[in-house]
């Protein structure tokens, strides 16, 4: 750079205008690689911001109430298999299934030409038994006369009035075997023994019966009950004479506790209730019947939306509750609770657990916090509608 | 000229033969402007497959059982096969799914084999699976791709025309996509699983004596679907049918049964019959709110997207022809919007890089050499898109970035030797054929160099494998390719077109669009100011290095990603219910949060899939979640990009507000290989129980990390389950077992199939079930009623609660493994714009201070940082022999280890100037910039190799004479000026014009790289060397000879 005087100008402008390009290209490349990262840059990391929590208020109970749903089949009070005590040839059928009847209606005969027969037989047989009593009669009286007129020996008076006796017998005798056949021939004709409707025919006319087949199911259609097989710890809810509810087919009827049965079934493990309807409905034996019991739970607890509980361990569930500190509402803290459901309708639960009365829990959205984590709440303004 | 002919090299040839040099040019343009016709056309590179899904069904397994019995055993078995890398497991309840990654080095020329090895292992291992376990699926076709057609199948009339019937026509239409050319697969997603269902009346059943499951029988005994045998007579075969087979609703519900009475009934007294689905159903689609089947279509990578996509959209119209008024297919979403957006962009890219390196060239050499070296362009993008095809390329966005760096580097050869033959033209004892001669033989050797150790620079990326291999290798197949073009073209074409067409006798008044813009003032103050920095090495040297350096520190202020997200006017939204939850609750929360979105400004469609993964349209977005009520995943369209990423910050928020029951992740996109999540901790343990603790633990720390939203866990315990507590005395009085019993509750609640009614070519199974009215209520189960051979008349069936208690207790989710070993993977998502490996950062910190884990549990830190720490591990895997390679190179060179010493040196503080530029832009450090790093050092070092070369060429300079070195380094100041700015400017249009985040960084530490590496070549080489001379001179002449040969 030391060198002769006249050029020393000549550099010195030289100098800038190198220090100027230089000084240009580099503001240059940088203004370029500047321009390249504005406004793509990553934006500067914000504080962790708390999760958003909708809050509500725990409300302690001494109890609830738990529906109990029991189900049972409609079945006639009186439902009897009617049929002849006598056998024989089935000559007609009056009624057919589904027929009403009424008590004393005959419902089938059986052929009785035989029994017409006997008693014909019999009658003739009558017949000759009074002729042979009347003769009887008659040679006793005769005999009589002649022994009181000494013509006859005692001992031929008492041989006609034996034979008199005898005779008698034999005309009642025959009388009681007619009365017999005419029994017979009652026993022939099939009649209701008690109103209701015929709910199944097992034969057909020209079957040979013998006594102890039915020909017919009559069953009582105004006096149905249900019978309803209750869990034997539910029993103690059911009362005589009881009014329920009882829901058939879609439709509610009222009903009364007819009695409890005395009996465990050792199969099912549960006990026989019986209920009448009050009115009487249309309503067929076999259709499924469902009476809803509430049945009383004397716990401490309280009811939680099941959308509070969490990821819990060993069977027992979490919920978050807030803990409170109104200096700072927008950065709460929550800890997990360890509570145990006693019942739940798939909607709410009812838990018992380390909650205590008026403390704030977390409604919702469990599944994205953690224990220990900071939240801002907002109270639940009222019951929303379940999503549906 | 003639007579000396055989003197001459061959590459004289080009200069001597003008048809030669002509048909050569002809050749190499042809040859790339038919790869431009035939290359397929993609939007991103194909990832390879790697990834499988095997998932296999156990109905009514719990998580528990379903990991012993199903997924421990196809495990055992597939770890046995080496080329698999690890294997992933969930298992939850009913469900087994593992997830198969393959070893890096498979790629799609061997995968198929794997896979069918993969498929025998699972089918033996299948055999020994208990009873009641469906067939593994294998399913290998979920790799890191889009699909590229997405339709959306919805009924016209939609009250009146029911899912199944959608389904059917979707089905139709995936069938005729099936059958357009190029297509590699079609799936369906939203579709019901149809099926005929007996709903049977449990009153009405109680009342016969039947059993559900004897319901079943008899239906599926009444189906004769089966050969009935033939007819041999003499002359023909007849054969046998049974007419009478299940074929509809009508035929089922005719079907007798008898029940223990001996008593026929109708299968419709006692049920209804109705076609329907399966319910609840697998996954639901949604688009703007309506319910629709999706029908996604991808195309195989031999064809070009526009041309497939225009073939489908025909298919598509043809069928919305013909079922007009029935159903409508519209198009959801089609790749080919966006790869023509993204090609057309960067090739407008291209064209005006292109353009700002021939204004560069046209100011420094003149307009005739600024065309010469401007052919040089095309012809090698025309040598390194041909050469694409060679290495199953396609022209995507990766392989047009890599020509758009390449512009700047490949242009340099051309320039190098255009100068070089203009000055020896000017030597009036030269021929031109003499000129060209003397300056290839002259520069061959420096040029192979420079261009071997760029070369050598990209080579890491180009030999990285895996995923990232495959997604950003195909940059360095662009530069490598367009390199050695350039070198062949260079030496070749270029230089017999210079030597034949530049001015011979250049006048030193011509003005300066025809020698290049002179500026004898400037260079005559850079003269005397480079001579005084060499005169004081000392201050300079130190001031450079600092400079240099303090882009390393500098940088690491930067915000840290692994890559940047993709700028895209989709984003995607995930959305979790509790739990447990039905996929119709799910379905409600997605229709709300889908009509508050749709409110928002700019939004243009959202779709959603409800249950699963939505199809994919982004290769990034791998659908990892099947069967999953409590998940749903939106795609959200809006118009603009710039609304995209507006809407990903807002709605964060707002949603996450707004929806308090619900957890929602608004997620933009990523880019690079598929990650799960950003921040993700691994929680390695032997106990469900205690992982599901620490799992808690380490969400509670990641709520307290800055810029993490939402975190989840894949081990909880938080899904309710009904326990049913039966006492096996009390069963065994009804007579049965605890097996009947679990099988009654199963017919009663899930149902039972039997048989199957066949309609045309569809086969529908019959479902026997009892009707909604008994199964959809929690209040219900305890009555449901048991029945059993021991119960009479009067009582024909037992309550549930009877004989057990039933019981709500919270169980396992889901059960994930990894390698046969239990792990947690607590997922955390961010804020958009936070950096993930900075988050994720701090996340270790605070879980290193915070949690103290038991004896048996480690903890691992996956997602972002830990795939970047993979990715440069690969990176480095073959740095070490290109780093000797390059070395050797320059040792030959050179013939001395110094002058390689000064170059390493060079390289070293090249890339603290490109971290430096880094900074300067501000934009965030990642992979992207470490890779343009790679690049940068081949590039930079070139001006300082035209500077050591032509020092050591000359004798007084060698001397370590300081007028010498100037003399020598002015002369290169040409060279390395105008390569320094035509690779500044081909990067200028990425740097100023592309949108987004993805290239930016990586041009900006090349362009800064390069554009500061000036101070390298022009100060501080010379500097440095000519201390090294002095001092070696200084130290006489008989140690000269020695260090110059060391």
């Amino acid at each position: 750079m030391s060198s002769m005087n006249p050029l020393q100008t000549s550099r010195e402008s030289g100098r800038h205008s190198l220090l100027v390009a230089l000084g240009l290209f580099f503001l240059l490349l940088v203004v370029l690689l500047w321009s390249a990262g504005n406004g793509q840059a990553q934006s500067a990391v914000a504080d962790a911001i708390p999760e958003t929590v909708v809050t509500d208020v725990v409300h302690i109970q001494s109890g609830f109430e738990v529906p109990v749903r029991l189900h049972g089949l409609v079945e006639s009070a009186q439902s009897t298999d009617v049929g002849f005590d006598v056998g024989g040839i089935l000559s007609s059928l009056t009624v057919d299934e589904g027929d009403s009847v009424t008590r004393g209606q005959v419902l089938a005969r059986l052929n009785t030409d035989r029994l017409q027969a006997q008693t014909q037989e019999l009658n003739a047989a009558l017949a000759r038994a009074e002729a042979n009593a009347e003769l009887a009669r008659i040679s006793k009286d005769r005999v009589d006369e002649l022994a009181d007129r000494k013509l006859e020996s005692g001992q031929r008076r008492d041989e006609v009035r034996a034979q008199l006796d005898a005779a008698n017998a034999q005309v009642r005798e025959i009388q009681a075997a007619i009365a017999r056949v005419a029994v017979e021939t009652d026993k022939s004709v099939l009649t209701a023994p008690f109103s209701g409707t015929i709910a199944r025919r097992y034969v057909d006319e020209g079957a040979t019966m013998t006594p102890p087949a039915a020909v017919f199911r009559v069953t009582n259609n105004q006096q149905l009950q249900v019978r309803f097989a209750v869990p034997a710890d539910d029993i103690a809810y059911f009362d005589e004479d009881q009014r329920l509810e009882v829901q058939v087919g879609g439709r509610a009827y009222t009903g009364r506790v007819l009695r409890k049965l005395p009996l465990r079934s050792t199969q099912t493990r549960t006990v026989d209730l019986l209920v009448t309807f009050v009115s009487s409905p249309a309503l067929f034996p076999g259709d499924m019947a469902t009476i809803t019991v509430t049945r009383d739970r004397p716990e401490q607890g309280a009811w939680l939306p099941v959308s509070a509980l969490s990821n819990g361990l060993r069977g027992l569930w979490t919920v978050f509750v807030v803990n409170d500190d109104p200096a700072n509402a927008q950065k709460a803290k929550i800890s997990a609770r360890s509570v145990e459901i006693l019942y739940t309708d798939g909607q709410r639960a009812f838990v018992r657990g380390a909650l205590q009365d008026n403390e704030q829990y977390v409604t919702g959205g469990t599944h994205k916090l953690s224990p220990g984590q900071l939240v801002s709440t907002t109270q639940r303004e009222s019951q929303p509608e379940a999503l549906q | 000229m003639r007579a000396s002919e055989h003197n001459y090299p061959w590459y004289t040839a080009f200069f001597r033969h003008g048809h030669l040099l002509a048909l050569s040019i002809i050749i190499v343009l042809v040859a790339g402007l038919s790869a431009l016709g035939t290359l397929p056309r993609l939007e991103d590179p194909r990832i390879d497959t790697r990834n499988a899904l095997v998932i296999t069904a156990y109905p009514g397994a719990s998580a528990q059982r379903v990991e012993a019995l199903v997924s421990d055993v196809l495990e055992d078995r597939l770890r046995e096969i080496y080329e698999i890398k690890e294997i992933r497991s969930t298992s939850r309840a009913g469900i087994s799914m593992l997830s198969i990654e393959m070893q890096d080095w498979v790629d799609n020329s061997n995968n198929e084999q794997l896979f069918s090895e993969i498929r025998d292992t699972i089918g033996a291992a299948a055999n020994s699976f208990p009873d009641g376990v469906a067939a593994p699926v294998f399913d290998e076709k979920r790799g890191a791709t889009a699909f590229t057609l997405l339709l959306g199948v919805k009924p016209v009339v939609s009250e009146n025309t029911s899912l199944s019937m959608t389904g059917r026509l979707a089905t139709e239409l995936a069938d005729r996509l099936r059958n357009v050319a190029g297509t590699e697969l079609v799936r369906l997603y939203g579709e019901p699983d149809e099926e005929i269902i007996v709903a049977v009346s449990p009153t009405r059943l109680a009342a016969t004596g039947l059993s559900l499951s004897e319901v079943s029988r008899q239906i599926r005994a009444a189906d004769p679907k089966l050969p009935a045998g033939s007819l041999h007579t003499d002359a023909s075969t007849l054969r046998f049918t049974l007419n009478d087979t299940l074929d509809g609703v009508a035929m089922l519900s005719a079907i007798p049964l008898r029940n223990a009475d001996g008593r026929y009934l109708r299968v419709d007294d006692i049920a209804d019959v109705y076609r329907g689905w399966q319910q609840p159903v697998a996954d639901i689609g949604l688009v703007d709110g309506e319910q629709v089947v999706f029908v996604a279509a991808r195309m195989q990578t031999t064809v070009r997207a526009d041309r497939w996509t225009a073939a489908a959209i025909k298919a598509v119209e043809a069928f919305n022809d013909e079922f007009d008024g029935s159903v409508s297919a519209d198009v959801v979403f089609q790749q080919n919007d966006y790869t023509e957006a993204r090609l057309s962009e960067l090739s407008g890219n291209l064209l005006l890089g292109s353009t700002v390196v021939m204004l560069v060239i046209l100011l420094f050499m003149g307009l005739r050499a600024a065309w010469i070296v401007g052919l040089a362009l095309p012809l090698c993008a025309a040598f390194a898109l041909f050469s694409l095809s060679f290495f199953g390329e396609q022209i995507h966005q990766m392989s047009i970035f890599g020509m758009i760096i390449a512009i700047g580097l490949l242009i340099d050869n051309a320039i190098v030797i255009t100068d070089e033959i203009r000055i020896n033209l000017q030597n009036s004892s030269l021929t031109r054929v003499g000129a060209m001669s003397k300056s290839v033989s002259h520069l061959f050797v420096p040029l192979l160099s420079s261009t071997l150790t760029t070369i050598l620079g990209f080579m890491p990326i180009f030999l990285l494998n895996g995923n990232i291999g495959d997604f950003i290798g195909p940059i360095a197949i662009s530069v490598v390719m367009a390199l050695i073009g350039s070198l062949f073209i260079s030496l070749t074409i270029i230089a017999a077109l210079a030597a034949r067409f530049l001015p011979r006798h250049g006048e030193t008044q011509a003005r300066w669009w025809r020698q290049g813009l002179q500026t004898p003032n400037l260079s005559q103050a850079f003269r005397r100011q480079l001579g005084g920095w060499i005169k004081r090495p000392l201050l300079v040297l130190p001031l450079v290095f600092i400079f240099c350096s303090s882009g390393f520190m500098l940088s690491g202020q930067l915000p840290n990603v692994f890559f940047p997200s993709a700028d895209r006017n989709q984003f995607e939204l995930y959305l979790w219910t509790k739990e447990g939850s039905n996929i119709s609750q799910t379905q409600n929360y997605a229709r709300q949060v889908g009509t508050v979105i749709r409110e928002q400004p700019g939004v243009a469609q959202v779709s959603w899939l409800v249950g699963g993964s939505a199809p994919s349209v982004y290769y990034n977005q791998v659908m990892l979640r099947d069967n999953a009520p409590n998940f749903a995943n939106a795609v959200i369209t809006t118009e603009t990009v710039k609304q995209a990423s507006d809407l990903i910050d807002d709605l964060q928020q707002t949603l996450s507000q707004q929806f308090p029951d619900t957890q929602i992740i608004v997620r933009a996109f990523g880019q690079g290989p598929p990650i799960a999540a950003p921040v993700e901790v691994e929680i390695i343990g032997p106990d469900l129980a205690t992982l599901n603790q620490l799992g808690q633990q380490v969400r509670q720390v990641m709520s307290t990390v800055p810029g993490i939203s939402q975190s989840t866990a894949s081990i909880t315990m938080g899904e309710p389950e009904l326990s049913v507590n039966a006492d096996s005395d009390t069963v065994s009085y009804l007579g049965l077992t605890l097996s009947d019993l679990a099988n009654q509750l199963q017919v009663n609640f899930s149902g039972m199939l039997g048989g199957s009614v066949l309609e045309s070519t569809e086969e529908i199974p019959v479902r026997v079930r009892f009707g909604d009215e008994a199964r959809g209520d929690l209040g219900q189960v305890g009555s449901a009623p048991l029945t059993s051979p021991a119960l009479n008349q009067q009582t024909p069936w037992v309550a549930l609660n009877a004989v057990s208690d039933i019981a709500l207790v919270p169980s396992i989710s889901g059960i994930t493994r990894l390698s046969g070993e239990r792990l947690n993977r607590v997922q955390a998502f961010l804020y958009p714009g936070v950096p993930a490996v900075d988050a994720s950062n701090l996340l270790r910190e605070k879980l290193a201070a915070e949690l103290s884990l038991p004896d048996g549990y480690r903890l691992h830190l996956a997602g972002d940082a830990d795939e970047q720490q993979q990715a440069l591990g690969q990176l480095a895997t073959y740095a070490p022999v290109l780093l000797v390679l390059m070395i050797t190179t320059l040792i030959l060179t050179f013939l001395s280890l110094r002058m390689a010493a000064v170059i390493i040196l060079v390289a070293g503080l090249s890339v603290g100037l490109g971290m430096f530029s880094l900074w300067i832009s501000g934009l965030p450090l990642g992979f992207n910039p470490l890779l343009g790093s790679a690049g940068l050092i081949g590039v930079a070092i070139n001006g300082s190799i035209v500077v050591i070369a032509a020092i050591c060429a000359n004798p007084d300079a060698r001397k370590g004479d300081t007028r010498s070195i100037v003399q020598e380094t002015m002369g290169c100041s040409r060279h390395i000026l105008s390569t320094t700015f035509t690779t500044v400017g081909g990067l200028i249009p990425l740097l100023l014009f592309s949108e987004g985040t993805f290239w930016p960084p990586l041009a900006v530490v090349l362009a800064g790289g390069v554009g500061f590496s000036v101070i390298l070549s022009l100060v501080f080489t010379p500097t440095l060397v000519a201390l090294f001379m002095r001092r070696a001179h200084a130290a006489g002449t008989d140690d000269e000879r020695r260090t110059a040969l060391n």
